[in-house]
């Protein structure tokens, strides 16, 4: 997704380096609704030095079916949004390779109260974990890598 | 009729593309895998078949222009001409 002249960041894939958390919580404050809210979350996932089994990790590749995966993460957004207190939703994942510690992807909801707000972050991150076209590949000190399901 | 594959993942690594058009005989999605088992061979029937090869894995996902096929033996599915198709891995978010 492009996000050159636009203040209103939208919910999707995007390529690695065009947007950040930074530019995302930017254009959620810019948004008439702001004064609405007592509170912004934020979930920011990173590439770990070590696989699920321990093993050594020194990258990370992101795959996605841009069009499906849009398409999952705008009814997640519209589903969690008509949770009580909820005001605004963004899921914003990242595609392209990554370094150690780099963000992968970023889920921010913006709630009236703070419970509302945990509680659905904590939803949402599993959804789009679930639910969206998006692969991952994890590359090993060794020189091996592989694809994770 | 001519379809478009697009590949993710593992498929684009066995195949090296990112999406390729198949000119089929019939309208038969069993036609389209054969061609792709043909021109693939191994590495992509270790991916895209089940252990006896018999028909496609139940860890792949089938979509057809943006839509889940929901068949329950999708090698009965019918394609049409511009159908774009692809065969997916379960998902892993970052």
């Amino acid at each position: 997704m492009n996000t050159k002249n636009k203040s209103k960041i939208k919910s999707g894939i995007y390529s690695k380096g065009e947007i950040d958390l930074a530019r995302i919580i930017q254009s959620i404050k810019e948004d008439s609704s702001i004064d609405e809210a007592g509170s912004i979350h934020t979930f920011t996932g990173i590439v770990r030095r070590s696989s699920k089994t321990g093993k050594p990790v020194i990258g990370m590749k992101i795959d996605a079916y841009e069009s499906l995966a849009n398409q999952s993460i705008k009814k997640i957004c519209e589903k969690l949004k008509q949770e009580k207190g909820i005001i605004t939703i963004k899921i914003i994942h990242l595609k392209g390779e990554f370094e150690l510690s780099e963000d992968l992807v970023y889920v921010v909801v913006v709630s009236a109260h703070r419970k509302e707000g945990f509680k659905v972050i904590s939803k949402a991150v599993d959804m789009y974990k679930n639910e969206i076209a998006v692969w991952k590949r994890e590359d090993f000190k060794d020189g091996s890598s592989e694809w994770i399901h | 009729m001519i379809v478009e594959v697009l590949y993710f993942a593992e498929f684009k690594d066995i195949t090296g593309k990112e999406k390729e058009q198949f000119e089929l005989s019939n309208n038969q999605l069993k036609t389209l895998i054969e061609l792709l088992l043909a021109k693939y061979k191994v590495p992509l029937r270790n991916l895209l078949w089940d252990e006896n090869c018999q028909n496609i894995s139940n860890l792949i996902s089938v979509i057809i222009n943006n839509q889940p096929l929901l068949l329950e033996n999708p090698l009965l599915a019918e394609l049409n001409d511009g159908d774009v198709i692809a065969f997916l891995m379960p998902v892993s978010g970052g």
